[in-house]
């Protein structure tokens, strides 16, 4: 009866918590976005000439966002029928999207007018059973 | 081509389901099949019973008897030649359908009269029934008994569901790694509280005075200790609300079974052997 009044306990705290933090950052998101709005992202293959340039520079953007206890649990429940994980759709994105700004950001205050190649990759920070937390990098060439 | 800034409004990569929506529907559906696989393992276990082959039954006999041992004070007297004498009682008891589980008797030291079988043929009988045996006649019979809840396997149908453990974690191989059994075990076993049925019980007594029977030519003294208990026995109890048939019950339904069966209820006395009470047969003489 304890072990699951704790439980209880701890998926509140992570729940309110959790929720708090992602509507949080996704309001600082949205804001950061629409301001970083005008610098483009582009991708060029093998055979397309580059865009004209006096100088370049790799700009690399990383964050860590931890899951919270609510996450987790919901991650083992769906574990064991299947199916969309959608409690970690949002730390992943939220993940993504942050790693891409702190990049922007940093290419903007260096004076950039575009982003060019930018690529996302993601690891997990596991601690033996359950995840963790994530890390996202986001690395692409600034010009100017 | 002139680049025009245009701000993402939708969240595609996010499901617009609320979280605590898809949280009580993924508890909904573990808590529904955990439901589901619970009453489904309670109906299984008296169609898996029968099915299990002997070599089944002894590793999980050999699972649980750290557990049994402990239940009955882990003070077992196994260098005791009474361990020899009960074999020596036991063994023509052993009818056809048991011939191929050997037997392995506990002894156990504790006060308390009582005697009790596992699964794979485990016997246990207490040094307390030994002493409130009058014959042995009285204790073939009893034993005869425990021979009828082996027989039929009340014992592997007693532990329920716990029974689906136990084959998973022998199946895992890991029942009783090093001497060590799964706590999960030990917390379902209990064979304090581990009764049978009463259609059980009285299968087994039946069981019990036709090996007794067979082995002693009649029925007489083998009720002795149902005797004794029927005096101390409440009788204004209905039996419902007993585990055990009431003793004065039993020993009404055994004696028109013999009847029934032409079975002299009367017959010689076959003492048990002197200073049964003490270990090795030898009491201290200084008494």
């Amino acid at each position: 009866m304890l072990d699951l009044l704790i439980l209880l306990i701890l998926l509140a705290v992570g729940y309110g918590f959790g929720s708090y933090a992602e509507q949080k950052h996704y309001k600082s998101i949205r804001k950061r976005e629409r301001a970083t709005l005008h610098v483009p992202i582009i991708t060029f293959g093998a055979k397309q000439s580059m865009p004209d340039a006096q100088e370049t520079e790799l700009f690399v953007g990383s964050v860590v966002v931890a899951s919270d206890y609510f996450k987790t649990f919901a991650l083992a429940l769906r574990n064991l029928i299947g199916g969309r994980v959608v409690s970690y759709e949002s730390l992943l994105d939220r993940g993504r999207r942050e790693a891409l700004l702190r990049m922007k950001e940093s290419a903007i205050a260096w004076g950039a007018s575009e982003l060019a190649n930018v690529r996302i990759e993601t690891s997990s920070l596991s601690q033996g059973r359950g995840l963790i937390s994530i890390e996202v990098i986001a690395y692409g060439t600034g010009i100017r | 081509m002139k680049y025009t800034p245009k701000e993402i409004t939708e969240e595609v990569n996010v499901t617009p389901t609320h979280p605590l929506v898809n949280f009580g529907y993924l508890v909904g559906t573990v808590i529904v099949s955990l439901i589901l696989l619970y009453a489904l393992m309670g109906l299984a276990v008296d169609l898996v019973v029968p099915r299990l082959s002997r070599e089944t039954e002894i590793k999980i006999g050999n699972a649980l008897l750290p557990i049994a041992l402990a239940q009955f004070g882990d003070d077992e007297l196994s260098d005791d030649t009474r361990v020899d004498y009960i074999e020596s009682v036991i063994q023509p008891l052993v009818g056809d359908d048991l011939q191929d589980l050997p037997l392995t008797i506990h002894l156990m030291d504790t006060d308390i009269a009582n005697a009790a079988i596992i699964a794979g043929g485990h016997v246990f009988v207490t040094t307390g029934l030994l002493e409130e045996s009058e014959s042995e006649n009285e204790l073939g019979f009893i034993l005869g008994h425990e021979l009828g809840h082996l027989a039929s396997r009340d014992a592997l149908r007693g532990l329920g569901r716990s029974l689906f453990i136990l084959l998973g974690s022998l199946a895992l191989g890991g029942a009783s790694s090093g001497g060590q059994t799964s706590p999960l075990l030990s917390t379902t076993l209990d064979l304090q509280s581990l009764h049978y049925s009463r259609s059980q019980e009285n299968a087994a007594d039946r069981y019990g005075l036709t090996t007794t029977v067979q082995q002693y030519g009649h029925a007489g003294y083998a009720l002795d200790f149902f005797q004794r208990n029927s005096e101390i026995e409440p009788d204004f109890l209905p039996e419902y609300v007993l585990t055990h048939p009431l003793s004065k019950n039993r020993i009404e339904d055994l004696e028109t079974f013999a009847t029934s069966q032409n079975w002299a209820l009367v017959g010689p006395l076959k003492p048990l052997p002197e200073n049964i009470e003490c270990p090795n047969f030898t009491c201290p003489t200084n008494q």
